[in-house]
């Protein structure tokens, strides 16, 4: 967790916010399974945030996967927009809700997203894939605090 | 007596409608159309079936799939099919349902339900 990564690096909350110091969150997929292996997270406000996933299918599953962080309480006006859209990501990439977006990535593929979170609150984190992220449930909760 | 055979024929009369209402009925509510999951695509890209039919999604496929809609019209999940299997999702309301597959994003069929 961000709280016991920062106290690894033997840092106050306060210290870390005064240095900006850059947290990483790993977030992966294995197997089949279409959701992420950890759905809370914590951070501290004004900390940047480093997203890491990696999308650990089987090689030849073709499940290909991404993660989006979503602007408080933004989650289901963005899903309705996609699914309008034939989710199309094109239809919701550029909104100021969407703080931050993978690439699309294959199995064995990984990507980060770097985002200061602009407010304290629970943002979605969410794989925007066709069913996975709004019927299969693969999102999460990153609480800033 | 004539009585008997009035009685009679219309029993007989009244039979043959019930036969053919029922059947009429069966013919309506029960219908029920496959789609095949092979070579990562559905066997349709179009389909057309009456409020009260069904689909059998059936997986001729060596990967597993996973069949869902989010439409209006009929959401539904059938959640992870894996190879071999089939799930059957009966269409309840007029419309057009747009069904995809969550893991093969180019696996697309458009449902037409009509009354």
């Amino acid at each position: 967790m961000i709280f016991g990564a920062v106290v690894a690096a033997g840092l106050s909350m306060a210290e870390a916010r005064e240095r900006t110091l850059t947290l990483t969150i790993s977030l992966k997929t294995t197997g089949h399974s279409i959701v992420f292996d950890q759905t809370e997270l914590d951070a501290p406000f004004g900390t940047r945030l480093r997203l890491t996933y990696k999308n650990a299918a089987p090689a030849g599953s073709m499940i290909n996967h991404d993660v989006a962080i979503l602007r408080p309480g933004s989650d289901e006006k963005i899903l309705a927009t996609l699914q309008e859209h034939d989710y199309q990501l094109d239809s919701i990439k550029d909104s100021k809700d969407v703080i931050g977006l993978t690439k699309t990535l294959k199995p064995g593929e990984s990507d980060s997203i770097e985002f200061l979170p602009p407010t304290r609150g629970d943002y979605v984190y969410i794989c925007l894939m066709p069913g996975h992220g709004d019927v299969m449930g693969m999102r999460g909760t990153l609480r800033i605090k | 007596m004539p009585t008997n055979h009035k009685l009679g024929a219309l029993a007989a009369a009244l039979a043959i409608a019930l036969v053919i209402v029922g059947a009429s009925w069966l013919a309506r509510a029960g219908g029920k159309q496959a789609v095949h999951q092979k070579d990562k695509a559905f066997s349709a890209t179009e389909l057309t079936v009456k409020v009260g039919d069904s689909i059998e999604f059936k997986n001729d496929d060596d990967v597993a799939h996973n069949v869902f809609s989010t439409s209006e019209a009929q959401k539904f999940n059938t959640k992870i099919q894996p190879p071999g299997s089939s799930a059957e999702v009966t269409f309840v309301n007029e419309g057009t349902v747009q069904v995809r597959c969550a893991i093969h994003p180019q696996m697309k069929l458009t449902v037409h339900v009509e009354k």
